[in-house]
């Protein structure tokens, strides 16, 4: 044996020689691959900050180049102007608001499957996936017709029980998958310890699918924060405007700042981009949390 | 404290019959084992009593009260689970207090028990820290004291221990009997390991195939195997079985292995008579198989020729691999034997602890 590996020396130096230089290449391709990758996430946001900070007619003129002078006065006007205030306040609104039913309404449904037996649980099961291939905007007429008949038209919880709708074939089955992946055992110890169905389901489970609805919340809180289509036909009445509403009235008809445009999108962007790097680290444990089913 | 009794019990899981017809009365106080190959229902059995499993026949009592219908938590019993299953998210000292905090117990009591139950457990350092902070031998100890505190009238275990360390695993095994006879409450242990079974039980109860083979004292059930399994099953390393046939007469009976004869001391041959010229299997355990040089006097000894074919010093002790025809047996003899790999020798079979049984049934012939 030890024979063996003496004489095969020279081959395994010359093999390790080539895959060094294999690995040089390929991590350089990598990095190669990385550093486009991150430029065409980040250009488009710079360009955006650029150009919220220039005046009118110079984001005319050189729309490529770094502001010659800096218009700080765009975000004021914005701000004032567009009433930016109030979408804020009510993107706030709409996204607590959703993303709270959803959590309450997605974990006990969540919970219910993935640990009751009753009739009907496996096609219930499989509702809730044929659901996600369904677009939203397919049922969007529909949907509209429904909420109109509810008289939920232009209301806020009308508009939270569309996102609501819309998410939850996503959020039921995520959420089950976190649930059926807790051992059973730990149910059953709190059974006998005497806690009832409720208290189990509130003491013992959901804390420890905590980090899993963390996740699902971040990721559906920031698309009700920048969703555009639902936002416009339901809730399309000037005080009820969320941000991507707003910002989008301050396109004009024939004329568009679009400097103070971009002031406001660098504004409703800024909330995003902070929660994303505050809770990245937190967003990669909890997305694989649950993801091996039990 | 209470008995514990299971009439008829029977369940089905679909086709597979996990308990088949479990009769089985647990006295108060006892230390019960339920032992078994891995499927045979030990751990169904025990979830049945706990009610986390429904009967599908039969019924199942706590002391003289029909537990059927009552719900886990009203049947004052208290399970550890194999996995322990810990809260995770709750420190040692919740954990433990959680089940008194759901029946309403005055703070000071909770406090008094869980204090009590750490020391006795020697857990109180760790009351703080959460169970992904433990060691697996701590996190045991945690379960046993969630159980603990409890007071329950029986304590119920699957498998605690499968999850420790060898050494630890044998600490643990006297501190579980120290704790039963300190606790004075029924134990109803599950394992798959006949080692743990009669070190600890007051009774074992061997199942297979969901089927009980014999409650008994640890003793009676070495000495006096009802059948070929449970024989086999207890006792490390396992006894040896031999096809053979009884020949002779009434008054000279030889048990004949094909190609040994051994001749079968007077009581027993009155005993096995009925079965004479019949088919048998002849089981000894290894401990029974001697050096005839360190025979221990006063037992009726048998000659054996044989074969050496591998020996295993264990210290106080070697394990001979012998071979007779084709087949091969153990013997555990005195460690001076002169014994040589590749010898031929002679053994003595002590007659007085022979097992007998019937080729057919498989059961002991008494
Ligand atoms: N929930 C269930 N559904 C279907 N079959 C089951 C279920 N639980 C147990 N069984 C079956 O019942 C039989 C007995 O299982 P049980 O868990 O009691 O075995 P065990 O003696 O505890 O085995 P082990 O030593 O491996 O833990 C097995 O054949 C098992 O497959
Ligand atoms: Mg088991």
């Amino acid at each position: 044996m030890s024979l063996q590996t003496a004489r095969s020396m020279p081959v395994a130096r010359s093999r390790k020689r080539i895959s060094r230089a294999a690995r040089l290449t390929s991590s350089g391709l990598a990095y190669a691959v990385l550093i486009a990758l991150s430029f065409l996430a980040i250009a488009p946001i710079v360009w955006m900050l650029m150009s919220s900070l220039k005046g009118y007619s110079e984001f005319k003129l050189n729309p490529w180049l770094w502001p010659r002078e800096w218009q700080w006065g765009n975000y004021t006007r914005v701000w004032k102007n567009a009433d930016f205030g109030l979408y804020f306040t009510n993107s706030l609104i709409m996204v607590t608001g959703s993303v709270s039913l959803m959590v309450i309404v997605g974990s006990m449904a969540g919970y219910a499957l993935a640990r009751y037996q009753f009739k009907g649980r496996e096609s219930l099961l499989y509702y809730f996936i044929a659901g996600q291939i369904v677009p939203g905007q397919v049922v969007l007429v529909p949907l509209f017709i429904l909420i109109r008949f509810l008289g939920m038209l232009n209301t806020r919880h009308g508009l939270m029980l569309v996102y609501l709708a819309a998410a939850m074939p996503f959020v039921v089955f995520m959420m089950q998958g976190f649930f059926r992946s807790i051992p059973k055992e730990l149910e059953e110890a709190a059974r006998i310890d005497g806690a009832s169905e409720l208290r189990i389901f509130w003491q013992i489970m959901l804390p420890l699918v905590r980090p899993g609805i963390g996740t699902l919340a971040i990721f559906q809180g920031m698309w009700i924060w920048n969703e555009f289509l639902f936002a416009l036909l339901f809730a399309n009445k000037p005080e009820l405007r969320t941000l991507p509403i707003g910002i989008f009235s301050v396109i004009g008809q024939y004329f568009t700042d679009y400097p103070v445009y971009f002031a406001g999108l660098s504004v409703a962007t800024l909330p995003v981009v902070v929660l994303y790097v505050l809770s990245s680290k937190y967003l990669v444990r909890g997305g694989l949390a649950g993801a091996v089913k039990g | 404290m209470a008995s514990v009794t299971y009439e008829h019990v029977t369940k089905r899981f679909g086709d597979v019959v996990a308990v088949n017809d479990l009769n089985i009365e647990i006295a108060d106080k006892e230390f019960l084992v339920f032992v078994g190959p891995s499927g045979c229902g030990k751990t169904t059995s025990l979830r049945l009593l706990a009610g986390l499993e429904e009967v599908t026949e039969g019924n199942i009592y706590i002391g003289d009260r029909l537990v059927n219908d009552v719900a886990p938590k009203d049947r004052d019993i208290a399970m550890v689970f194999q996995s322990y299953a810990l809260y995770p998210h709750m420190s040692v000292y919740d954990n433990m207090a959680f089940g008194l905090k759901l029946r309403k117990t005055p703070k000071a009591e909770i406090e008094r028990r869980v204090r009590e139950a750490a020391a006795m457990l020697g857990i109180e350092n760790l009351l703080d820290r959460k169970p992904k902070q433990l060691s697996g031998g701590q996190r045991q100890r945690v379960a046993l004291g969630r159980a603990i505190v409890r007071e329950p009238a029986v304590f119920l275990m699957d498998e605690p221990l499968s999850n420790l360390d060898a050494k630890l695993r044998v600490q643990t095994r006297a501190e579980l009997s120290k704790l039963h006879q300190r606790l004075e409450t029924t134990f109803i242990y599950v394992t798959h390991d006949q080692m743990e079974a009669m070190t600890m039980g007051t009774r074992i109860a061997v199942l297979r195939d969901g089927i009980l083979q014999q409650v008994d004292t640890p003793q009676n059930l070495y000495q006096r195997p009802d059948n070929v399994f449970v024989a086999g099953f207890i006792g490390s390393p396992a006894m040896n079985f031999f096809d053979a046939t009884l020949v002779g007469t009434h008054d000279e009976m030889y048990i004949d292995g094909g190609t040994f004869r051994v001749k079968v001391p007077p009581e027993r041959a009155k005993v096995l008579a009925p079965h004479l010229g019949k088919e048998v299997i002849f089981g000894i355990r290894p401990e029974d198989i001697h050096d005839p040089q360190y025979s221990p006097p006063g037992i009726t000894a048998a000659p054996v020729e044989a074969r050496v074919d591998v020996t295993e010093l264990m210290g106080n002790e070697v394990f001979l691999y012998l071979v007779t025809g084709n087949k091969t047996f153990i013997a555990r003899v005195d460690p001076r034997t002169s014994a040589k790999v590749g010898n031929d020798v002679t053994v003595h079979f002590n007659m007085d602890n022979i097992h007998v049984f019937d080729r057919q049934t498989e059961r002991a012939i008494r």
